[in-house]
């Protein structure tokens, strides 16, 4: 069995801000191996969001990493300088966020996007990254990747903003893409296509699939961690946590989905 | 923020003192700002008694500062309140009727908001031809109150939407009792930003006004009027230049300071 | 194309009805106020050069008919001679523009130069002492007259330090006294403005998205929060031009700078009537065309009005 991509050890998260820290992620251990997608899921507030920032670098300024470690390709963060992880960031890390009209900057095109991503982490010339980024759009079966490339965010429809989204943070071919809650603000058909995608594009790079919706979870994750209240409750593969679930919380999920 | 409360109430009572030594003023300095000296020209401060010293024809600097004082808050003070009183009848006018007059108002207000007020007051007080006092007030005021038009307008249009306006409305309540009662009260946050705003603009009007010549009488001892006869002395008279610029900088940034300390109270 | 040519019209329809609103509210303020005969031949005229005015204006006739004279002259441009040296009026407001766009041009520009900087810098630091300072200092000057600014520079650096020379428009050294003035009498308010909205973008989710894509904190500020900051401010910044093209009257003066604010001082000292007619209309007509631009440019910069604009 070969390293995972992605490995959590006892990771512990704390608001930093006031004068006493305040834990609300508690020793999560998690690893995600190439090829797999894992599934995140539990309501907001549970923890799960965060432990996927604090795995990006993107932790707000109020939060810390206060115990455990992360390793990533087999390096420890703590090892890891600033500058580092911004090389990582968009680089070997993709990120693609919640809402994607307030994700994209109004004032840039799509394409202005990916190619300040490829310029920055491929090092390539203007010209070179717009063929890159082109391409990437394409791969997202965005229609008409041209007119893509010279969009404004607001002139897309949700379902191809995302798509943009997905391509910004695959552009640099990344070994991990982490995917926080991608579909919960598009309609049910277009969901199922960009769930497709991501189950497409999870080849020969590990995948994190947050959401609160086990329904979701079940359809494209191998496995599936169920976060509540900061800590990992219950964690296995896709057909045991749906068809068995031991912990009492994914039991009320699962209840909760059947009923919907 | 201790430190910014502390400068807020340094400037408050730097604002009450000025205005009780314009009020007393002349009980406290009994020289005269006019009277004319030519022993004692250029007379530097601090000496013969003459505390911020005499221009360029002996006239004592701190009587003058004083007497510009007195002018300088009382035309501001006249200009603000009738843009005010003006200001806030019309656009509580036009806040009632939403048709033809609301809409002619809001461009009239747009058009002169844009427009430099200060040209218009210089070309007003050109043509007709008078300085003085009263032509001053009046004319600061006349061309000031869009200012308190639009936002009473805005304000007001809002509130006879709100359902306790309705309400008094549909109680049948009379028109002047259902402003005084409901929509006047409501306006007294934002207009009282306004007013100090307002004033500390028109004290800077004014001065600017009787530094170009304009609208105060021949010789009057204006602030504006001083810093203007201070040019051709910088170099010899300083504080002729000094006073009158310290006294204007302290008036006009002790207003601003109460008026971002209002703003932040009833924000 | 019947699209522009409509929006062109009701552009041209707008800014007639401004101009024909303020000359009529001149042309009613002249003669209600007091008599223009005396105004237009000055307060040392005869009795019969004053009937002689009377005659060649028409003064003596009914308001009505006056009005007509008045309007149908203004429509070819005609707003007779300066009282001061017989040249036609328009003329000469016109030709003091070019010296008040460039003191406005250089403004602005020194504006921009000072404001975004700033306005970056104090919209990304934390609470510090230097941020205190900067703000205190930002607080005083947003009060402070202009003109009073200008007084106090020229005094420090042209009479104590002898370094600049006191009076404008004689070449780069001398512009500048009167630019730093206008400069530092624009800058506070813009600086605010961009501080806040700075701040505000920074806060925004695009910025982690900026983040996620591996930006440097610079990066962020200058490519992704400062764009959208700049475009908040763009309405404050055409009204700061639009003052300068138009409101530097006592700045102008104190600098002897011969512009259009210098030039209204003069003809009110000199009550050269038909001069500040013809500078009342070419104000009107500057602001109404900055208005103007600043709104194009609004259109032109934010991607998401150019939809709206374009949908029916």
């Amino acid at each position: 069995m070969t390293a995972p991509i992605l490995e959590l050890q006892s990771l512990c998260i704390d608001v930093v801000a006031g004068p006493t820290a305040q834990r609300i992620v508690h020793d999560v251990v998690l690893t995600v191996a190439r090829g797999e997608i894992l599934g995140l899921v539990g309501e907001s507030g549970s923890g799960k969001t965060l432990s996927a920032f604090a795995v990006a670098g993107l932790l707000s300024e109020r939060l810390a990493v206060s115990a455990g470690e992360i390793l990533f390709e087999g390096r420890a963060r703590s090892f890891v300088s600033e500058e580092e992880m911004r090389a990582l960031r968009g680089g070997r890390i993709g990120f693609v966020f919640q809402d994607p009209l307030s994700s994209f900057n109004p004032v840039r095109t799509i394409g202005s996007m990916l190619v300040e991503s490829v310029v920055r982490h491929q090092r390539l010339g203007k010209r070179a990254a717009r063929a890159v980024a082109i391409a990437g759009l394409a791969e997202m079966r965005l229609p008409g990747s041209d007119a893509c490339f010279g969009a404004y965010p607001h002139q897309l429809s949700g379902g191809q903003r995302q798509r943009a989204m997905l391509a910004l943070a695959l552009v640099n071919r990344p070994s991990l893409l982490i995917a926080d809650e991608p579909t919960t603000a598009l309609d049910p058909t277009i969901q199922l296509q960009i769930l497709a995608l991501l189950r497409r594009q999870s080849e020969g790079r590990g995948s994190i699939l947050i959401t609160h919706d086990l329904g979701v979870a079940g359809a494209v994750c191998d496995r599936i961690a169920v976060m509540q209240k900061g800590r990992v409750v219950e964690i296995g593969p896709c057909s045991a946590i749906l068809g068995d679930p031991q912990h009492a919380y994914t039991q009320r999920l699962l209840q909760a989905r059947s009923h919907a | 923020m201790t430190a910014q409360r502390r400068l807020l109430r340094f400037a408050f009572i730097l604002l009450l003192v000025l205005v009780a030594v314009a009020l007393l003023g002349p009980f406290l300095v009994a020289r005269d700002p006019m009277r004319i000296d030519l022993a004692a020209r250029f007379l530097a401060p601090l000496q013969a008694g003459h505390l911020l010293g005499c221009d360029q024809l002996g006239r004592d600097v701190a009587a003058r500062l004083l007497a510009g004082l007195r002018w300088s808050l009382g035309i501001a003070a006249g200009a603000t309140l009738i843009a005010f009183l003006l200001g806030t009848a019309i656009g509580l006018l036009a806040a009632r009727s939403r048709a033809l007059f609301g809409t002619a108002l809001r461009q009239v207000t747009i058009f002169t908001q844009s427009f430099p007020v200060f040209v218009l007051a210089v070309s007003i007080v050109a043509v007709i031809g008078k300085s003085g006092f009263a032509t001053l007030v009046l004319t600061l005021g006349l061309v000031t109150w869009p200012v308190f038009a639009r936002v009473v307008q805005a304000e007001a249009s809002s509130l006879f939407t709100r359902e306790y306006v309705l309400a008094a409305e549909m109680m049948q309540m009379g028109g002047a009792r259902l402003l005084l009662r409901h929509v006047l009260p409501a306006l007294v946050p934002s207009l009282s930003v306004l007013l100090v705003f307002h004033f500390a603009d028109m004290i800077i009007a004014e001065s600017a006004l009787s530094f170009l010549g304009i609208g105060a009488p021949l010789g009057a001892a204006t602030w504006g009027g001083m810093l203007n006869e201070s040019r051709a002395h910088m170099l010899t008279a300083p504080w002729m230049l000094l006073a009158p610029a310290a006294c204007l900088v302290l008036l006009v940034v002790g207003a601003h300071a109460l008026g971002q300390r209002l703003r932040e109270a009833t924000a | 194309m019947a699209e522009r040519a409509r929006l062109l019209a009701r552009w041209l329809g707008s800014l007639a009805i401004v101009l024909i609103a303020t000359m009529t509210v001149l042309f009613f303020l002249v003669r209600l106020t007091g008599d223009p005969a005396i105004m237009l031949a000055g307060p040392d005229a005869s009795p019969q050069q004053l009937q002689q005015i009377r005659q060649f204006y028409g003064f003596d006739r009914s308001l009505a008919e006056q009005y007509v004279v008045y309007a149908g002259k203004l429509a070819q441009l005609d707003f007779g001679a300066s009282l001061a040296d017989g040249t036609p009026s328009f003329d000469k407001a016109l030709a003091s523009f070019p010296a008040t766009l460039l003191l406005a041009m250089l403004a602005m520009a020194l504006n921009l130069a000072v404001s975004i900087p700033v306005g970056a810098w104090l919209g990304r630091s934390r609470q510090g002492h230097a941020r205190r300072v900067v703000r205190g200092v930002l607080s005083v000057l947003q009060g402070f007259p202009g003109f009073v600014l200008a007084l106090l520079l020229i005094d420090l650096f042209a009479v104590e330090l002898e370094w600049l020379p006191a009076i404008g428009y004689g070449g780069p050294v001398s512009w500048i006294l009167p630019v730093v003035s206008v400069a530092f009498f624009l800058a506070p308010k813009l600086i605010r403005v961009l501080e806040a909205n700075v701040q505000a973008a920074l806060l925004a989710s695009y910025v982690r998205t900026a983040r996620s894509i591996g930006a440097t904190p610079n990066e962020i500020l200058w490519r992704h929060a400062m764009p959208n900051a700049l475009l908040g401010a763009t309405a404050l910044i055409g009204a700061e031009f639009a003052f300068v093209m138009t409101g530097l009257v006592v700045i102008e003066t104190i600098f002897a700078w011969p512009g259009i604010g210098w030039l209204l001082v003069q003809s009110t000292l000199n009550l050269d009537f038909p001069v500040l007619q013809s500078i009342t209309c070419l104000l009107v007509v500057t602001i109404f065309l900055v208005n103007s631009a600043t709104d194009a440019l609004q259109l032109v910069l934010d991607p998401r009005l150019q939809q709206r604009a374009a949908a029916p």
